[in-house]
């Protein structure tokens, strides 16, 4: 037991919610976030494999850096997406689909 | 067992904040506690050691992902006359048999992991040839140096998703060009707008012997720059230069190109000069992640065009 397992137990359980909420929630704002959850999940377990006492592995540190950036990114076109989605319906008055 | 309280208490937090960020009714309560999330995640890095994985979550992780929810939150509030954006409460039970599933998959995985090593084989290697990166940061080596392909294409994404989001053509933040009379974001501004030049800059700096580095000034040169475009639109209404915006990714090929032709080798930096090549590199890509995360809430236009709807077609292409 060190607090390695803590943090690799807390990111398989984010990831697991995240995915939880992804499939039940219907609001799509919710459901870029429970994706951002699930990444932060991923995170989590990438860095608690890094660790350990004697020696801290900074390869997973660096991925992880990488993986932030992407995310931010993704998630800046998803909700761009999602907003001209959402606003083409009232500019346009015709059929829509209801979120 | 009292060594661990700590993060036992902190594990639990993170796993309450994630229940109440995804199960919460209303999506600006779900936003709330994602930043507050996010918060909590980076005091775990710093827990585990990951110092510079902390000041990025911090503040990309937790604030510029934070800031484009909300934006986009009001965008959608201010969009819907009749979508609903709260939707009927999910069953308890169906909530129950997902959480059942989820304890189950994490305990047998956790058992798994339990009887298993971490293979720190890579963290040897890197420590061993430190000496030869040209920094002392191993992050900011293994990040410009060992792997510095990824970083390449990771600038290389970011741009893209700008791209995207030009082409999409509509700004998370209306245009308006009215000075915000808001007198608490005006004092905030400059308070905080100094503050973070500067300490983008610091971190940017000690980026090769300690945590930091370029995307963490970035970063927090892109915090400075939204704020101040919040406080003082005028100030950053014109359009942002290309190429600013496309320094980073110019100047890493370009040094791509020139270690090509030194090294017969794509991004071996000659062994006496790497550290100088790495600040190069990474000041320029500070700027332009920067400039980009900036973009990524603000399309740059023409100063007249008001409304972002009809020039969508027209400005998309030419603008950056």
């Amino acid at each position: 037991m060190s607090i390695q397992v803590i943090y690799l137990m807390a990111g398989i359980l984010l990831f697991c919610l995240g995915v939880a909420a992804l499939i039940l929630r219907k609001n799509p704002l919710i459901q870029v976030v429970a994706i951002n959850v699930m990444g932060i999940g991923v995170f989590m377990w990438f860095i608690a494999n890094g660790y350990s006492i004697d020696i801290i592995d900074n390869v997973p540190h660096a991925l992880v850096l990488t993986g932030i950036v992407v995310a931010v990114s993704a998630t800046a076109f998803a909700l761009l997406l999602l907003v001209r989605i959402q606003t083409r319906g009232t500019t346009s008055a015709g059929d829509r689909d209801d979120v | 067992m009292m060594f661990y309280l700590f993060d036992i208490i902190i594990a639990l937090m993170t796993i309450i904040l994630a229940c109440l960020c995804l199960f919460s009714r209303q999506a600006i309560n779900s936003i709330t506690y994602f930043i507050a999330l996010g918060l909590i995640v980076a005091l775990i890095w710093t827990r585990l050691g990951a110092y510079d994985v902390a000041i990025a979550e911090a503040a990309i992780g937790s604030g510029v992902t934070g800031a484009l929810l909300l934006f986009s939150w009001r965008k959608l509030r201010a969009a819907k006359s009749n979508i609903t954006l709260t939707e009927n409460t999910i069953s308890k039970k169906v909530i129950a048999t997902a959480f059942f599933i989820v304890v189950i998959i994490v305990f047998s995985l956790s058992s798994i992991l339990l009887f298993s090593k971490p293979n720190s084989a890579l963290a040897y290697l890197v420590d061993s040839s430190l000496s030869d990166s040209g920094v002392l940061n191993p992050v900011t080596a293994v990040l410009l140096n060992f792997r510095s392909f990824d970083t390449l294409l990771e600038i290389g994404v970011l741009f893209l998703a700008a791209l995207g989001v030009y082409s999409i053509g509509i700004s998370l933040f209306d245009y308006e060009l009215k000075p915000s009379s808001n007198f608490l974001l005006h004092s905030l501004s400059k308070l905080v707008v100094p503050a973070c030049v500067l300490f983008g800059g610091y971190t940017l700096w000690v980026g090769s012997y300690s945590p930091g580095g370029a995307f963490q000034a970035g970063a927090v040169w892109a915090g400075a720059l939204i704020l101040l475009r919040l406080a003082h639109p005028r100030l950053l209404a014109r359009k942002l230069s290309p190429w600013l915006l496309t320094i980073g990714l110019i100047v890493f090929i370009a040094a791509a190109i020139a270690t090509f032709v030194i090294n017969k080798n794509f991004l071996l930096y000659p062994a006496l000069y790497a550290g100088k090549w790495i600040l190069l590199i990474e000041t320029a890509a500070a700027i332009s992640i920067a400039l980009l995360l900036y973009s990524l809430f603000f399309i740059p236009k023409k100063i007249n065009s008001k409304s972002a709807a009809n020039t969508i077609t027209d400005d998309a292409g030419e603008s950056i």
